[in-house]
């Protein structure tokens, strides 16, 4: 057990430091000048006024020691400054990290809420609406969430007037992009779900549940939806990606200040502490959601509990 | 609406207190501390939250505002300033001469890495304090554009009490303007409140006391269609940046207006660089200037929303000269005649030009994010332009990394950009060598023009005028630049909004304005 664990932590420690150091390397390798930018706007400096600000953010000191540098403080979570913003790099993500978690995680439960219905509904009978409801999902998933918002918005918002356009001021300007990044991610977990429950109850176990007398829902409820749930936990680490990359264009149509803003930000302008910060972020999450799927395993799926010799 | 007049609707209408603006804006900034970007944004919003020690009206003139009066002697290197003693900064510290010292001092400071703010002071010597309420600042050589430079927001007067015990500015400003920032979200906007005791506006205002609105919501819209949306279905009052596109439909829609600024400055030119390659010989640049056709072109791709430039600065610029208008003009006849003589005179079978083997390309380096889709349009109209000449202008997208990373490493033909300034110096930093990439914007590696630029910023203000026309001349005949339209800053509003006033670098003012219903 102890020895799972420690496999565990320094399975995790060599996953961040490959994220931090690819990134660094990648960062190093595009051409780019972070002096420009951290000289900002109008950009008129003095040689004198370069050099002060290439040595206040140690790029005059050798690669491998900016490397180690690096490296040594992002293990004890200090990012150093972000270039464009002039803050730490960990006051920038986390300003932003609590936008989009309102964001990412409303849309997530919504589109699971959104699947599960959709899937316990349609899974195997209803041959048309189940055909309806295949076909929309399919078009919801190759639309482009850009229009998706645009559409939600003309309509909802500057037709209707029942929401409001802008900003991150209260739940009612959360209603429309939370919609906006929930319904894609709505059409593949449905279509997973679906799958799942239509094999589960063609298992010969599914006529057992039902020669005992249980209802059809309680069959589709209780015991179909177990085995589809595992098929659709596989998935996490692409819906994870969806709602990172969905949150970018959410966040831009509808003006919210996020992660994804600042993400595609920093590195058009190169600002390099910005973003190791946010890849080492991203795969601190990816590790941690990675654990909490095969915990979720456990649960969900009795047969893994058994211990092995 | 002619420039130099601040809109009113209906100006025998009386002002209305209170009310919130919303206004939406199509770009964001890092930072809200106006000392340490140059973001036009963060001016926009920090002019309703600072101060400045003089004013600059819409013709330019200078009227007094955190000081009552100054004195500046003939040279140009002694300046003095004799503040008003009845102003305080929104946490309570009173304004007086060792405020505005430590404000500047500051952003002369290298460890507050200002860019922009410290090159408006320009090569200060020292700043005293004779007593409580004057400062004197004085140069070594003469610095003439240091009033214009101080009347913006870059260098608006923050509360020293407020700086001294803030360790991170970028999200906080405490000055002692009309309103109060009361939220700044990075990504989202800013939200300000009114300054009830507010009783020290600007000299060019039409008020005095504090300011009509009671509330100012800057939000952060990038998505022009969703800008517009929220214009048109009236949950914002004022949007910037409306799309060439969509001028016309918000024109004829009767509940809104759109009013433009010209920028003052240099205006959206593309730098030829003369340092290398087929831009080194004059004749190239001169026949590339003459092929162009920016009157047509700019109608194409803005659809008459803007005007075609004529010179490298724009009309509203101080010591802006008309007469160099007469070196400029389509001609393409004088381009394949120059091209001819400079010795390109076989074509490919695309149709151009060749020279020793090599064809007549010019690499159009440009980052599409700082440009407007329109933008883009107009270089693909120049490009068909020049053709018929010969030449091909080859469109090489970048992102603003690699855009500076070509730029330092001096590899590219041309680049292009605007400046907003009112005041000519600006010429300075785009033509002065000392200001090469990476250290400034001399995209076209010019140093013949070091002499006047450097006399001109401390001469006399009638040889002042005399020098930078001779510079103006020089840069279009020499065809440094390709101008191609004056810039302006597009504010799209609903009728309800009035009293809005322009400043100098073209952004608009709030103080004056007020809503009806």
């Amino acid at each position: 057990m102890v020895y799972t664990a420690i496999k565990r932590l320094l399975t995790i420690l060599a996953v961040l430091w490959g994220a931090a150091t690819l990134t660094f390397i990648a960062l190093k390798l595009i051409p780019g000048d972070p002096v420009s930018i951290l000289s900002g706007g109008a950009n008129v400096v003095d040689d004198a006024f370069r050099a002060q600000l290439t040595h206040e953010f140690g790029l005059d000191q050798p690669l491998w020691l900016q490397y180690l540098h690096y490296i040594g403080h992002a293990l004890v979570g200090n990012f150093g400054q972000s270039y464009q913003y002039r803050q730490p790099v960990v006051d920038v993500i986390v300003d932003a990290l609590k936008q989009t978690l309102v964001l990412a995680v409303s849309a997530l439960v919504l589109a699971l809420a959104l699947a599960v219905l959709n899937a316990l509904a349609t899974a195997g009978r209803w041959r048309y609406l189940r055909a309806f409801f295949a076909g929309f999902e399919l078009c919801l998933l190759s639309t482009p969430v850009y229009w998706l918002g645009i559409i939600l918005l003309s309509v909802f918002s500057f037709q209707m007037h029942w929401f409001p356009v802008m900003g991150n001021d209260g739940w009612r300007s959360l209603v429309l992009p939370v919609i906006t990044l929930s319904l894609p991610l709505a059409a593949i977990l449905s279509q997973i779900l679906r799958d799942g429950l239509e094999e589960a109850l063609s298992q010969p176990f599914a006529l057992t549940v039902r020669s005992r007398g249980a209802g059809e829902t309680r069959l589709r409820v209780r015991h179909a939806l177990r085995h589809a749930s595992l098929a659709a936990s596989t998935l996490t680490g692409t819906m994870l990606a969806n709602v990172l990359s969905g949150s970018i264009l959410t966040e831009t149509v509808f003006g919210r200040a996020g992660i994804g803003k600042i993400t595609l930000q920093a590195i058009a302008s190169r600002d390099m502490p910005l973003v190791l910060g946010i890849v080492m972020l991203s795969a601190l999450l990816f590790v941690i959601i990675n654990l909490l799927v095969d915990a979720a395993y456990l649960v969900v799926d009795p047969r893994l509990r058994k211990r092995t010799p | 609406m002619a420039a130099g007049q601040p809109f009113l609707a209906n100006a025998a209408q009386t002002p209305i207190q209170g009310g919130t603006l919303n206004v939406g804006l199509g770009s964001d900034t890092p930072t809200i501390d106006p000392s340490i970007t140059g973001q036009s944004i963060t001016a926009l919003i920090d002019r309703n939250v600072v101060d400045s020690l003089v004013g600059q009206a819409e013709d330019n003139r200078f009227t007094p505002w955190l000081a009552s009066s100054w004195e500046v002697n003939d040279k140009h290197t002694d300046y003095v300033f004799h503040l008003r003693k009845d102003v305080t900064f929104s946490d309570g510290t009173k304004l007086d001469a060792a405020a505005v010292k430590y404000n500047l001092d500051r952003i002369l400071d290298p460890k507050t890495t200002s860019s922009y703010s410290k090159s408006l002071l320009g090569p200060i010597k020292t700043i005293t304090t004779p007593d409580d309420y004057t400062v004197a600042i004085h140069y070594d050589t003469p610095f003439a554009p240091l009033l214009s430079g101080l009347s913006l927001p870059y260098l608006g007067i923050q509360s020293p009490t407020y700086l001294k015990k803030t360790q991170n500015t970028n999200n906080t400003v405490v000055g002692s303007g009309p309103f109060i920032l009361k939220s700044f979200v990075k990504g989202s906007g800013s939200q300000l409140t009114r300054r009830a005791d507010y009783n020290w506006g600007p000299g060019y205002a039409t008020h005095q006391g504090p300011a009509y609105l009671s509330e100012i919501n800057f939000k952060y819209l990038p998505e022009s269609s969703v800008r517009l949306g929220a214009l048109t279905s009236g949950q914002i009052q004022a949007i910037d940046a409306v799309p060439p596109v969509n001028a016309k439909s918000v024109k004829s829609n009767p509940a809104l207006e759109v009013k433009t600024k010209e920028n003052p400055g240099i205006v959206r030119v593309v730098y030829l660089n003369t340092s290398r390659g087929i831009f080194s010989d004059l004749k190239v640049r001169q026949a590339f200037l003459s092929a162009t056709d920016p009157a047509s072109a700019v109608k194409v791709a803005f659809f008459g929303t803007l005007k075609a430039a004529n010179n490298v600065l724009g009309p509203q610029t101080q010591y802006y000269d008309p007469s160099v208008a007469k070196l400029l003009g389509y001609d393409l006849a004088k381009a394949n005649k120059l091209l001819d003589e400079a010795g390109w005179t076989s074509k490919n079978a695309d149709g151009i030009r060749i020279k020793d083997g090599k064809p007549l390309t010019v690499d159009f380096v440009y980052d599409p994010s700082t440009l407007e889709t329109a933008d883009v349009t107009l270089f693909q109209a120049i490009q068909f332009q020049v053709k018929k000449a010969g030449i091909d202008f080859k469109l090489d997208p970048v992102d603003s990394g690699g855009f500076t990373d070509r730029t330092n490493n001096n590899q590219y033909d041309a680049v292009s950009n605007y400046y907003v300034r009112a005041e000519p110096d600006i010429l300075r930093t785009v033509f002065h060598s000392s200001y090469t990439p990476p250290k400034g914007a001399d995209y076209s590696h010019v140093s013949s023009l070091d002499d006047k630029l450097i006399q001109a910023q401390g001469a006399p203000d009638a040889q002042r005028k005399q020098l930078y026309s001779e510079i103006q001349h020089q840069i279009i005949s020499q065809a440094y630049v390709v101008p191609l339209y004056v810039p302006a800053y597009q504010l799209g509003i609903t009728k309800q909004l009035h009293g809005v006033s322009w400043a100098t670098n073209a952004k608009p003012n709030f103080y004056d304005a007020w809503l009806s219903h």
